[in-house]
């Protein structure tokens, strides 16, 4: 059952006066027709409204973007995915690991399957284009996390990767390429690569929670332009947006067309939704090529965000409902707010953003494999007997040193929460966690000292040699 | 809310719809205080409604700020006006060896270096934007030798703005922040596109007022050309930077931005404008110098992609005016609105006499050239006209610039030229220097003569 436009824009009336955010977006196509709705103040130095067609950054969505860019490639016959992309890039070394490197494919980059600790990253770097070369000495220092091709562990700088073989491969960047190869073919005018383009239009701004209920608005508009790749460069609008996703559901085609005009061949658009490589905590999730995708009941959506400072964007598509979704928060604190939205949109499931589904508390549970200190590039992650003896305390603690240009002061706060044991090889959390919802943790590689790896925010992280501080 | 404010405001807006100007924020100091207003739209395809707090690219007014903080730098004792820029700026050079080795920070803010001024380079987004402009530089030629006469030159700030960056070991950017818009207390001064953004910015509009003004499609122009106009601000932060220079550089809160003698000196005579009814009659430091029927003002214009400024001191009277506007005819809209509020009579508007003078057209016909801009002055029915002929990245960014204007005899070598749709006549100067080498003045620029009885191409 669709929801009518004027459904719709109730509905994202009431999410943003439920959450208390500033404003939303949405477009959605269900049942062959197209609905928007807008809510709320875009920005609050200005106190301009959300319209339709407001602008914002589409944050990390950007690698679904990418993917259909790299699938054009392989069309024609220049990208193999899985030739080692040193063969594209000789000079590329994406870790520490040299012979592991010299095996890692551009498959492995685009759906996270790298193992390379390098998830969050940002170095000190000039703007983009320059600025993306400025990672190499870096990652060639990485720590391995996982051999690859094993489980996903969301790795952002394995898509930078991606962009040095397009580079390499082309010549050109991957902005004047996507703009060539998918924008221009797809008819889209709001779709754009720079603060210097978008504010020529409505832009929205992103916000962050202060105190008593109210946001503070974003001191700083977007992340370093170096991260193009990853996701901090391109402003969109939910409909641009799912023009794109109906492309995707299209099986390639340029929606509206009229004919048989392309931008994917159904190959290579099927290609991107066929799981290629599933999360540590099992099948059921997971990614395709560029897609995160979640099965529940033989049913699957395709699904990615995307963060900005003080904003979430959303987009997800269900084949099997014939239903696209794009929709922006301009609060770091918007997943929930998108999670009620999928809710009203996809009531059927499997929402991407829905909490974990916990089961009973195991009291018989041994909590000493999970204790102890764990690591990835930007995060530290404390776990310890919790004082009054139920459960543990985890401790997330940011990394900043690593996190060059792109801290606030939420991001360089320490987390912690309690956390109870489910199963053997899982902690939820007890209590206010993330954004008001539970947090599952999951681990692996059971060793001598406990667990070697802990799941957590969509990324692994491995235990380091010290016990964690009381 | 004063009935000044109200008053201003209502006028304003009825100024704005006569003169097809999308949008504008109108600001005047008077002791000390400020009162700011707005009407119309930021942008056509928008309709966002421009507020008090609006920024607008404040164009070349960007010029004396930059010259601030290169007289910041002459109060630290970190340079003299009269330091060669190559003492400075090392590896700077143009492509006359003489000029490279000889001309100084003073030839830079007075506009007399002769290096040509239009140089227009996108060296990218990234912080060595100015840097990598000014390496560029490498290969420019003088539009007239150092020091023989006035032409309007933006790549000589960009220049000066590198002087900044090596010096203070900041960025432009970082430099106007920290050692102007933060002693200020500016809450909207900003350079960047991204941080505009934060902000309700203007777009530029461009077309013939009245006929077919439409929104910019390209913002701003590159970063390469920042220190000579790309901060963009609400009118409020560009009084609140008057009202620093009234008090001979001093903050409200008595901060001191710069020596007295250095906002004296910005202000002083340094060169006359060859020109006399171009704008203004001679320049200070940065600052443009006018004399309103015997009173004494300072001042700059800004022109960006489709966006105007414009900014009047009347230090006598510690009274400042700025308007800011996103396009149409705006130069008949400041002239107006600042005959009134400066409370000064303005020169009469520059305008060919209703019966022009005779005047024997041979000596101007010719093709005058500097780099990306050729003038062909021909004799067309008895009549003298002037194509004009952009190129380069300029040329691209407003066509507009490229084309034909017929010329009205004022006097004897002084014409008159008024675009279509505009309500303001523009002069078009011809003079001779010293050496004997002819010049057409126009749009505060001098253009040499290159050769004698060109048929227009």
């Amino acid at each position: 059952m669709s929801l009518s436009p004027s459904e719709l824009q109730k509905e994202v009336d009431r999410i943003v006066e439920k959450h208390g955010v500033p404003g939303m977006v949405v477009a959605t196509w269900q049942g062959g027709v197209r609905a928007t709705a807008a809510a709320g103040v875009a920005n609050l130095n200005t106190g301009q409204p959300f319209a339709a067609d407001t602008g914002y950054l589409t944050g990390s969505i950007t690698k679904v973007w990418l993917s259909t860019l790299l699938m054009t490639f392989v069309e024609e016959g220049t990208l193999d995915l899985d030739l080692p992309l040193v063969a594209y890039a000789p000079e590329v070394q994406f870790g520490a690991d040299v012979e592991v490197a010299k095996t890692l494919t551009v498959r492995h980059l685009m759906n996270h399957s790298n193992g390379v600790d390098t998830s969050d990253l940002f170095v000190d770097s000039r703007e983009y284009p320059d600025g993306v070369e400025d990672y190499l000495p870096r990652i060639a220092a990485a720590p391995k996390l996982t051999e690859p091709g094993v489980v996903s562990s969301y790795n952002n700088i394995g898509w930078i990767v991606a962009e040095i073989v397009l580079r390499r491969l082309s010549g050109r960047t991957f902005h004047e390429l996507l703009q060539e190869r998918v924008i221009e073919p797809l008819g889209l005018r709001r779709t754009v690569f720079s603060p210097r383009e978008a504010i020529l239009h409505r832009t929205a701004i992103g916000s962050f929670p202060a105190a008593a209920g109210r946001h503070e608005p974003t001191p700083q508009f977007m992340y370093p332009s170096a991260w193009a790749a990853p996701g901090t460069t391109i402003v969109t609008t939910v409909d641009d947006t799912l023009t794109f996703l109906r492309m995707h559901l299209a099986d390639g085609l340029v929606p509206d067309g009229g004919g048989d005009a392309r931008v994917l061949s159904a190959a290579s658009a099927q290609a991107m939704r066929t799981p290629t490589s599933a999360d540590p905590t099992g099948p059921a999730s997971g990614f395709g090529l560029g897609w995160m995708y979640n099965e529940q009941d033989g049913r699957r959506v395709f699904s990615h965000g995307g963060g900005s400072p003080g904003g979430c964007a959303y987009a997800l598509v269900s084949p099997d409902d014939d239903l696209a979704l794009a929709a922006f928060v301009n609060s770091i604190a918007g997943m929930p707010p998108l999670a009620d939205l999928v809710d009203a949109v996809l009531p059927a499931g499997p929402s991407p953003l829905a909490p974990p589904v916990i089961g009973a508390v195991r009291t018989d549970v041994d909590l000493a494999p999970f204790l102890g200190r764990y690591q990835r590039v930007t995060q530290r992650v404390e776990i310890v007997p919790s004082p009054d003896g139920d459960g543990v305390l985890v401790r997330l603690v940011p990394l900043p040193d690593d996190l060059v240009g792109a801290t606030f002061p939420t991001m360089t706060d320490v987390k912690e929460f309690r956390a109870v044991p489910t199963a053997e090889d899982t902690l939820v959390s007890h209590g206010p966690a993330f954004a008001g919802s539970a947090t599952a943790l999951h681990f692996s590689e059971p060793g001598p000292d406990g667990y070697e790896l802990v799941y957590l925010g969509k990324r692994l992280a491995r235990r380091t040699g010290e016990a964690a501080a009381r | 809310m004063t009935m000044d404010a109200a008053r201003l405001r209502a006028w304003l807006t009825e100024l704005i719809g006569r003169f097809d100007v999308p949008g504008a924020t109108l600001g005047v100091l008077r002791d000390g205080q400020i009162v700011d207003v707005a009407a119309g739209v930021l942008s056509r395809a928008t309709l966002v409604p421009a507020t008090p707090d609006s920024v607008f690219q404040i164009g070349s007014i960007t010029k004396v700020w930059t010259a601030t903080l290169i007289m910041q730098l002459v109060d630290e004792g970190r340079l003299a006006l009269d330091t060669p820029v190559v003492d400075v700026l090392p590896g700077f050079a143009v492509a006359d060896p003489g000029v490279t080795r000889t001309v100084t920070v003073r030839h830079l803010l007075t506009h007399t270096s002769g290096i040509d001024g239009d140089v227009f380079v996108d060296t990218g987004r990234g912080d060595d934007a100015v840097e990598r402009y000014v390496e560029r530089l490498a290969d420019v030629a003088q539009t007239h030798p150092l020091d023989a006469t006035f032409s309007y030159c933006n790549s000589g700030f960009s220049v000066a703005g590198r002087i900044v960056e090596v010096l203070t070991g900041l960025t432009w950017d970082a430099a106007i922040r920290e050692r102007i818009a933060a002693p200020l207390g500016l809450m909207a001064t900003v350079t960047l596109p991204e941080d505009a953004i934060l902000h309700r910015a203007a777009v530029g509009h461009l077309g013939e007022p009245g006929r077919s003004l439409a929104p910019t499609t390209v913002w701003a122009l590159p970063r390469s050309g920042g220190p000579a106009g790309r901060i963009t601000a609400r009118v409020h932060d560009v009084l609140a930077f008057a009202r620093m220079h009234l008090a001979g550089g001093a903050a409200p809160d008595g901060t001191r931005l710069l020596s007295t003698a250095s906002a004296a000196a910005m202000t002083e005579h340094q060169v006359d404008v060859p020109d006399p009814a171009a704008i203004g009659d001679s320049w200070g430091l940065g600052w443009i110098r006018f004399d309103w029927d015997g009173h004494r003002l300072v001042g700059h214009d800004g022109g960006t992609v489709g966006q105007r400024a414009y900014l009047r001191v009347l230090p006598e009277r510690d009274v400042a005016v700025c308007l800011l506007t996103n396009g149409g005819d705006t130069a008949g809209m400041y002239r107006e609105l600042f005959a009134e509020l400066a409370d000064v009579t303005m020169p009469a508007p520059f305008a060919p006499p209703a019966d022009p003078p005779a005047v024997d057209l041979r000596p101007y016909v010719g093709r005058y050239s500097r780099a990306g801009f050729d003038t062909d002055v021909f004799a067309r029915d008895g009549s003298l006209a002037m194509r004009v002929t952009v190129n380069g990245l300029l040329g691209d960014l407003l066509p507009e610039l490229s084309r034909e204007h017929l010329l009205v005899p004022v006097a004897e070598g002084h014409f008159a030229t008024r675009p279509e749709g505009a309500t303001q006549w523009e002069p078009v100067f011809f003079y001779t220097l010293a050496d004997g080498s002819r010049y057409l003045h126009h749009g505060v620029r001098a253009n040499p003569r290159v050769e004698a009885g060109a048929e227009p191409r």
